[in-house]
């Protein structure tokens, strides 16, 4: 139940970090989204430890200069580890090549896990960086600039808010499940299915209102999101060093 | 003005929740009663299209439908029952500023009446604050702020007492005497209802029992109890 709860505390944390006042903040949402995407390309791309690891490096320092703790940064960076241990373990005992690195011949299997674990780590630590530098809403507006269709954008801010509600709804859900049965460390299986039904109906529910509530006030995707900045000389110059970075992070990796 | 005529709502379970609403309600106050389930919420979501019905609505002579849905939606302001379902954004402010940016306002322009509307309000100090990080009543304020900002002629409040405590239910009743636009309010609180109603519209079944006098209706004991309701405490005391 805790648990549930201090994921909720954490998901407002995540918009409180939005609002922090650094320099990458203060960089124009779309060139945050281009360059997030840039490095994604660069190391899903490519097979190179050593470039792997100057991108966590340039992840783990844009994330001091944000002000965002290394800690949440791994937390959440951790996230798909149980999947890619499955993953990796299967590289381990499937492929037994030997291959030169560095001047050792080790298992092939051992580096793939290395490169899927490194790999998924950044991928999530990069997303976080984006949403907790931007705020969703500047993110939503870059999106609709973008003209990604409407119902795509909708989506994701309906979800954006849907989080919110199944969180609180199965806090306050959990929290009455368990004064009801004390002897109870968790909900029990036998329950499980039931709670989980009620959870997904009632926060639909509420989902659907909020939606009421914002068409009463003149919702439209188009308009809401409208407020799309003009991207100044600065926020360039600063995308073409980023740009210039990955150049050479690449040349010199090759 | 509000015009009902022949109004119809019947859910997808066959629950007939209003019966032939004719209705028709000038400039003033007006507190719709009646026990649960009776039809006063969905009386307040069908002025503004949130759920489907058969017959005519016009609002200040504006016939509610698709095409007018727009234009009627800034006339008619909503504060719903649960004000955690109003405040959608990571910042109060944020709250208070989207129906301004619906309603395409400059920047400046949001900024003025958002500063105007909080300090008629005094709920400045949330402004930064998220709304997981208010009280009921705080809660309460600040939706009220998101809906008001937005400057509706008309005011429609479903149960706008619930969630506060006796200090913050008095500042309601307040708020609600001193604000001078056409207002449908739905409640529970009959004490509140005798303070602030020009007039009384008791539901019962998803009919129209009476509309009339606030007071000629909330002293008739038979009447209430017919309709599972009780005198006002005021009045229970004699």
């Amino acid at each position: 139940m805790n648990k549930l709860f201090t994921s909720l505390m954490n998901m407002s944390q995540v918009d409180e970090y939005g609002h922090l006042d650094t320099f990458i903040h203060h960089l124009h949402p779309l060139v945050k989204m281009m360059m997030t995407t840039m490095i994604l390309v660069c190391l899903i791309s490519t097979k190179s430890i050593i470039e792997l690891l100057i991108y966590l490096f340039l992840v783990l320092f844009i994330t001091k200069c944000c002000q965002i703790p290394i800690k949440q940064l791994l937390k959440r960076g951790l996230l798909g580890l149980p999947l890619c241990l499955c993953l990796g373990l299967s590289y381990l005992l499937l492929n037994q090549n030997k291959m030169y690195f560095y001047g050792f011949y080790i298992n092939e299997g051992i580096i793939l896990c290395l490169l899927l674990f490194l790999k998924t780590f950044l991928c999530l630590s990069l997303a976080y960086l984006l949403i907790t530098t931007t705020s969703f809403d500047e993110l939503t507006c870059e999106l609709v600039f973008l003209k990604v269709p409407a119902i795509f954008v909708l989506q994701l801010v309906m979800t954006y808010r849907y989080i919110y509600l199944l969180l609180e709804e199965a806090t306050l859900m959990a929290r009455s499940y368990l004064l009801r049965s004390p002897n109870d460390q968790a909900i029990q299986m036998k329950d499980m299915g039931s709670f989980v039904g009620h959870l997904l109906v009632g926060s639909m529910k509420q989902s659907q209102d909020i939606y009421h509530c914002m068409k009463c006030r003149g919702f439209d995707i188009e308009i809401t999101y409208q407020h799309h900045q003009k991207i100044n000389s600065e926020d360039v110059f600063i995308m073409m060093i980023g740009v210039g970075i990955l150049m050479m992070i690449k040349v010199v990796c090759i | 003005m509000i015009e009902m005529k022949d109004v119809n709502v019947i859910y997808d379970n066959d629950i007939i929740a209003l019966n032939h609403i004719n209705l028709q309600l000038d400039n003033g106050c007006y507190v719709i009663i009646g026990q649960n389930g009776s039809g006063k919420s969905t009386l307040l979501k069908t002025l503004v299209s949130i759920v489907d019905f058969s017959g005519e609505i016009r609002i200040d002579g504006v016939l509610l439908d698709q095409q007018h849905l727009k234009q009627i939606r800034q006339k008619v302001g909503m504060i719903f029952q649960n004000p955690d379902h109003q405040l959608f954004m990571s910042r109060i402010y944020d709250d208070i500023a989207f129906g301004l940016i619906n309603q395409k306002k400059s920047q400046k322009e949001i900024e003025l009446k958002i500063d105007q509307i909080v300090k008629q309000l005094q709920i400045k100090d949330l402004l930064n604050r998220s709304s997981h990080q208010l009280s009921g009543g705080q809660k309460r304020m600040a939706a009220i702020a998101s809906v008001l900002v937005m400057e509706p002629d008309i005011l429609l409040m479903d149960e706008p007492t619930s969630f506060l405590d006796s200090k913050g239910r008095r500042r309601m009743i307040e708020f609600i005497q001193s604000c001078q636009k056409t207002m449908l309010i739905v409640s529970h609180d009959l004490d509140m209802a005798l303070e602030v109603a020009d007039q009384i519209i008791l539901l019962d079944q998803g009919e129209i029992i009476m509309q009339d006098e606030t007071e000629k209706i909330l002293k008739d004991k038979d009447l209430l109890e017919q309709h599972g309701l009780e005198l006002p405490f005021c009045f229970q005391r004699g």
